[in-house]
């Protein structure tokens, strides 16, 4: 349990760490979008090439990044075996055999389906790895600020937040040690039917649940006794102000998505074109 | 069943920026029937190293015996870790905080009905468990864990590891949390069921004047390291080095050193409270004052005032030990 990596804070110093995190948030949604715009694969290429550059800068080991898409490869190989054998759009050749029918075009839709989803997964654990989760909720706190005319409670829903975060180290802790003490008596959780597993969870699950219950008890508590409330104006001890290297990495971030856009939309997918100048070069 | 521990390593997280070194080749043999305390600051390695010695952490260097049981880092031959956990009951910090049955003696018979007993059995087996930690079965027995007090969940939840008889116990911390007389029993039940179940007793203390009181053997954990493991009374001449690894020397101890500074020679032996007061009558007998009358009185009551015992006079002294005696 401890070795729980997935979108864990990698903390190093790095220019991508420093950077305003409301602009990392802003960046990472606007990758998202941009992700679904990209039309070739010379476009995906672009794409790695910009992350590997990113997470180089960062001091984040590649090799942590890759490890994000440990988790989803199962649901990574599903997707792409779906796509290629019930692509709908138009072919231009079928191969069929018994029931299966691949053609070109099925498969050139997976693959980039599946890079989609492997450079979606690996872009956004950026954002985890150099972003602390208090700078994110702050961040997060202040892009929403808008919606306090319309009454949300933007400050207590940051701090529901920020606690929440703060409460998952300890729980995973909490958890291994009640698994261990259980396990001491004999629980066996490793073996037998998922049925069986989920039964044999109860006692690490139940004492899990109820020391969570009572530090939230406790958490109201001091937050009461120290007159805490979210609401009143407050002030930050750490002020998110934007710096001249928030610029030239917004200017470096337009670029790309200028690039992959114009990709799309004025030069229709530049792989044709590679494709050509390759068979020139040959013939 | 003694347990052998050669050249055991560890770290967490092994592979990541966040590896830390728990343990640096540990080596240890503990022998049958010892009362065995293990003392070190927080993030010393004791506690990876207890949960070792029954197979909650797979060893990745090194070597652990438990009674023919071997655990190395080759993934064969298993251990029989269902044989291992029985042998050594393990008992956590704040082992409250385990309970999860809707009654106590379901829980307690958690650990028997996992190895393999069946319901009746085990539960008889959890009553005298309850009553060996000192709890009415019958009167306990069918209400909730939440219902107990802190005192009660803390003996119900040890009566919940003492009821497979592990012949080695192993305690982290057992009074953790608790007030001065609640320590007290605690600390008597863990002798009592060293007498009566598990005579091979393992415990994790903060406290040195608690355990040297109870233990018959100490060793210092430092950074990963064994750092002492030398006989009680050598063991506390290295007090400075002791002081560095975030550890206090005894109240017995520091007193008889510096009772030693003021010229009154306690001589050698002295590790706790029990052998301090033991040196000091024989010190009173040595002087020719009748040691009856220093024995079950008010030291610091009406009489102790009128005649200046128990005292200290400005130099700091006691006067029992002037001239005037």
């Amino acid at each position: 349990m401890r070795d729980v990596a997935f979108g864990q804070y990698y903390p190093v110093s790095s220019p991508i760490h420093r950077l305003d995190p409301r602009l990392k948030i802003i960046f990472t949604i606007m990758y998202i979008v941009t992700m679904f715009f990209v039309a070739s694969y010379a476009g995906y290429a672009l794409v790695l090439i910009f992350l590997l550059s990113v997470c180089a800068i960062s001091h984040v080991p590649p090799k942590a990044m890759f490890k994000s898409i440990k988790g989803v490869i199962v649901l990574l190989m599903i997707t792409a075996v779906l796509n290629l054998f019930f692509y709908a759009g138009e072919t231009s050749v079928e191969w069929t055999w018994w029931i299966f029918t691949v053609s070109p075009e099925a498969i050139d839709f997976a693959l980039k389906m599946m890079f989609r989803l492997i450079l979606l997964i690996m872009g956004t654990t950026i954002l985890t790895f150099t972003t602390g989760t208090s700078e994110l909720t702050d961040a997060i706190e202040s892009l929403f600020k808008p919606l306090t005319l319309i009454k949300i409670p933007v400050r207590d829903i940051a701090l529901i937040m920020s606690i929440a975060l703060r409460f998952i180290p300890g729980l995973i802790e909490e958890t291994d040690k009640i698994m261990m003490a259980q396990k001491a008596r004999g629980a066996d959780m490793d073996s037998g039917n998922i049925f069986k597993r989920i039964k044999a969870m109860l006692p690490v699950i139940i004492p899990v649940f109820v020391s969570a219950f009572r530090k939230a008890d406790e958490l109201a508590d001091a937050l009461d006794a120290r007159c805490y409330q979210a609401s009143p104006k407050r002030t930050k001890m750490k002020k998110m102000r934007f710096a001249w290297r928030d610029l030239v990495a917004f200017l470096i971030f337009a670029a790309f998505v200028t690039l992959i856009f114009l990709d799309k939309y004025l030069w229709g997918g530049v792989d044709a074109y590679i494709v050509e100048a390759f068979k020139g070069l040959i013939g | 069943m003694p347990i052998v521990v050669k050249d055991l390593s560890f770290a967490y997280g092994k592979g990541t920026p966040f590896e830390k070194k728990a343990l640096d080749g540990v080596s240890l043999t503990i022998e049958d029937g010892e009362f065995l305390g293990i003392m070190g600051h927080t993030g010393s390695g004791k506690s990876t190293f207890i949960q070792h010695l029954n197979g909650l952490i797979k060893v990745q260097s090194g070597e652990i015996d438990v009674n023919g049981i071997k655990l190395t880092p080759a993934k064969r031959p298993k251990p029989d870790l269902k044989a291992l956990r029985a042998a050594v009951g393990m008992v956590f910090q704040y082992p409250e905080y385990q309970l999860f049955d809707d009654t106590v003696i379901k829980d307690v018979a958690f650990g028997p009905k996992n190895m393999g007993f069946k319901k009746e059995e085990a539960e008889e087996m959890a009553r005298q468990a309850l009553r060996l930690v000192g709890l009415d079965p019958d009167e306990v027995g069918q209400k909730a864990p939440f219902e107990l007090s802190g005192g009660q969940k803390r003996r119900a939840a040890i009566a919940g590891v003492i009821v497979m008889k592990p012949k080695i116990l192993v305690l982290d911390e057992p009074t953790a949390g608790l007030d001065p007389y609640g320590k007290e029993q605690i600390l008597d039940l863990v002798l009592r069921l060293k007498e009566e179940c598990s005579p091979t007793v393992i415990v994790i203390s903060h406290d040195m004047d608690e355990i040297t009181r109870y233990a018959s053997r100490l060793v210092v954990f430092g950074e990963g390291k064994v750092a002492f493991d030398l006989p009680m009374e050598q063991l506390f001449e290295h007090g400075r080095e002791l002081e560095e690894l975030g550890l206090e020397i005894p109240t017995a101890v520091r007193l008889a050193t510096a009772l030693k500074a003021r010229g009154i020679d306690l001589g050698s032996g002295i590790v706790n409270m029990d052998t301090f007061t033991a040196a000091v009558l024989k010190k009173f007998a040595e002087k020719g004052v009748p040691v009856k009358e220093f024995c079950g009185i008010d030291w610091f009551g009406e009489r102790s005032k009128k005649s200046g015992i128990g005292a200290a006079d400005d130099n700091g002294s006691a006067d029992i030990f002037g001239e005037g005696i």
